[in-house]
């Protein structure tokens, strides 16, 4: 009896120490990266003592990495909103009329992510020159939007799909016309969806690598800028850089957890 | 539209799924304020007659009139239908409050006469206290109510019900009956019920539709289709019934003999008229019209008797099930009920019986067994 009680504590404990060192592992080099951008490390000591902000300050008067960030914040909303836009339509499509075609157009919405990036980024480049397209800002949210659109895609269907038919039948036969039916029920319902949809879409733009190396010609987005920073050597600016990417998604991911547990679809309907 | 000019006719409606004809040019007539109750196994097309009125699927033939204007096209929204589905349909995101106010809302009702219509017609399902509850918040037979409630509203002149009971369970179900039944009587609304639960059918309708395979096998008060089946399928499809093949013989107004295996048998039943002499018929004889009697007894009282043996005796509560055979026809026995009654001298298997039934016990089916 207690032999046994005895292995289950060890059992426990091993599980404990394994699952800890899972942890350390994932998040030790980014903790320590964050604390670089605030310390000096010599002889593989950080100096406790050196704390100071001038990373940051650096950070900020690199224009280059301004306008990084300001192009990877117009390519993820531009992508993100057309993305959502035709996601949004294909899903009401393949919905309606589910048949041999719709499969087929499943297939091609998957295609895009499916594929290695690099043959979608080489493609595209192609495609653009061919039709003498100048690459730019323009180009790689076109990238983007076929990279995030599956994602956006079959988020919303899921929902959609999740849908009971006869709620839109209910509503019409309560006497409300197509559009009022799409106004009331079906958008209300399909919101969160469609957020987070967004909100994963904007995340996968956010750090788009490979296509974007492709599409992106003389300018740069926050992850080229990053790639190139690199090349250069090494500077705790990237450490700066990187702590700041990680605020910003932890604050992005506490939206997310905040309005998806919330379950609150919060139609604006009123009486 | 003048009061009392509410009458749903549905002429040679067909409806063909892919090539698989689910309805047969269906003819049914419901008037104003009545109660219908579509009736028939799953897969029967019941469903489909009753989503071919509320207009969620278009007929592939046939017409449907209400108060004498063709509402066949006509957009669900525009109908002076409202129904009842059957997993309820309410909608998530929004309060009972809202659920019950959204057929007035999307008409462009003032707020100033919703809300208190809305209190009206929650307080017709009692379920005042409610207002502020999301639809998961509710067990199911208050969302039931809160459904009748959303349809009651739109003041349709027909409400469509589609199996609403089906989700309940049996303690509830027998109290939504009685609901729905005096609620209807209160409003005079008509009902367009359906269900596949014979009983439901029986207890709360004014006619009944029995439909198979896409065809209406009959219409007909719940007594009619009980005690005058039409058909086989109708005779087997309400409880138990005996079924007998016969010849008809020697028509004599709506008495006659009919030639069995049992023997001759005497029936008495008003459509016996209509059919030809020496008519290939079948008889229905319901397992509790079936006595077991005395050998020398009053042959007065009963028409019909036959001597058999027992061949089971199946206790089931109220009733007792016993089959008996006939020599003439050992491999169809008849199927007795007999009430359950504690210190009556019980039948045992192998028991020598009479059997004994009355003539107008007897429903004559103009068709043969298949």
């Amino acid at each position: 009896m207690n032999a046994l009680r005895l292995g289950q504590h060890a059992a426990m404990a091993a599980l404990a120490i394994v699952t800890a060192m899972v942890f350390v592992a994932l998040y030790a080099p980014i903790f320590l990266v964050a604390l670089l951008s605030f310390f000096r490390l010599r002889r593989g000591e950080i100096q406790w003592d050196s704390f100071s902000l001038q990373w940051y300050g650096k950070l900020f008067s690199n224009e280059g990495l301004g306008q990084a960030l300001a192009n990877s914040l117009i390519v993820g909303f531009a992508s993100v909103l057309m993305a959502l836009v035709l996601a949004t339509l294909l899903a009401f499509y393949v919905n309606a009329r589910p048949g041999l075609r719709t499969t087929i157009l499943q297939f091609v919405i998957f295609l895009p992510f499916l594929l290695p990036p690099i043959i979608t980024g080489l493609s595209l480049l192609v495609f653009f020159s061919e039709w003498g397209v100048s690459r730019g800002l323009f180009t790689v949210s076109i990238g983007h939007t076929l990279f995030v659109l599956a994602l956006a895609y079959r988020t919303i269907l899921t929902r959609l799909q999740g849908l009971s038919r006869n709620l839109m039948e209910a509503s019409q036969d309560l006497g409300a016309t197509r559009w009022q039916t799409f106004r009331y029920i079906l958008l209300p319902n399909l919101k969160l969806a469609v957020v987070t949809a967004g909100l994963l879409a904007f995340a996968l733009s956010f750090d788009e690598t490979m296509i974007t190396l492709f599409l992106i010609g003389d300018t740069n987005t926050l992850p080229i800028r990053l790639f190139a920073m690199m090349r250069a050597g090494f500077t705790p600016e990237v450490n700066a850089l990187v702590t700041l990417i990680l605020v910003f998604s932890i604050l992005l991911t506490l939206v997310i957890a905040r309005y998806v547990g919330r379950g609150a679809i919060g139609g604006r309907f009123r009486l | 539209m003048a009061q009392g000019d509410g009458r749903l006719q549905i002429e040679r409606l067909s409806k063909n799924y892919g090539g698989v004809q689910v309805l047969d040019a269906v003819e049914l007539t419901v008037d104003d304020g009545e109660f219908l109750t579509i009736l028939g196994p799953s897969g029967s097309g019941k469903t489909t007659i009753l989503r071919l009125i509320g207009g969620f699927t278009e007929p592939s033939g046939g017409r449907i009139t209400f108060g004498g204007s063709d509402v066949t096209h006509m957009p669900i929204y525009r109908r002076p239908f409202n129904t009842v589905f059957q997993d309820y349909a309410l909608f998530p995101h929004m309060t009972v409050a809202q659920n019950v106010a959204y057929g007035l809302v999307v008409r462009g009702v003032p707020k100033a006469e919703i809300t208190p219509r809305v209190g009206e017609a929650l307080a017709v399902v009692s379920l005042e206290g409610f207002m502020d509850r999301y639809p998961t918040q509710l067990s199911g037979g208050q969302r039931q109510r809160v459904a009748l409630a959303r349809a009651l509203i739109c003041q349709p002149r027909l409400i469509l019900l589609d199996e609403p009971l089906a989700a309940l369970d049996a303690e509830l179900r027998r109290q939504m009956r009685a609901f729905l039944k005096s609620l209807q009587r209160q409003l005079r609304i008509t009902f367009v019920f359906v269900t596949h639960d014979q009983e439901e059918a029986i207890s709360m309708s004014d006619r009944i539709c029995v439909i198979n395979q896409g065809k209406i096998e009959q219409i007909g008060a719940p007594k009619e289709i009980y005690y005058r089946p039409a058909t086989p399928f109708v005779a087997t499809f309400f409880g138990d019934n005996n079924l007998l093949p016969g010849h008809l013989h020697h028509d004599r107004r709506d008495t006659a003999n009919v030639d069995t295996p049992f023997g001759k048998i005497v029936v008495r039943d008003p459509r016996v008229v209509d059919l030809p002499a020496n008519a290939a018929i079948t008889i229905a004889v319901r397992p509790e019209a079936l006595h077991i009697v005395a050998a020398s007894g009053d042959a007065a009282t009963h028409d019909n008797r036959f001597a058999g043996q027992v061949l089971s005796v199946e206790f089931v509560g109220a009733t007792s099930q016993i089959r008996v055979a006939a020599p003439a026809a050992p491999d169809h026995p008849l199927l007795l009920k007999v009430p359950s009654l504690a210190g009556e001298s019980a039948v045992r298997p192998g028991d020598q019986v009479t059997v004994a039934w009355r003539a107008q016990d007897c429903a004559v089916l103009p068709a043969t067994l298949v």
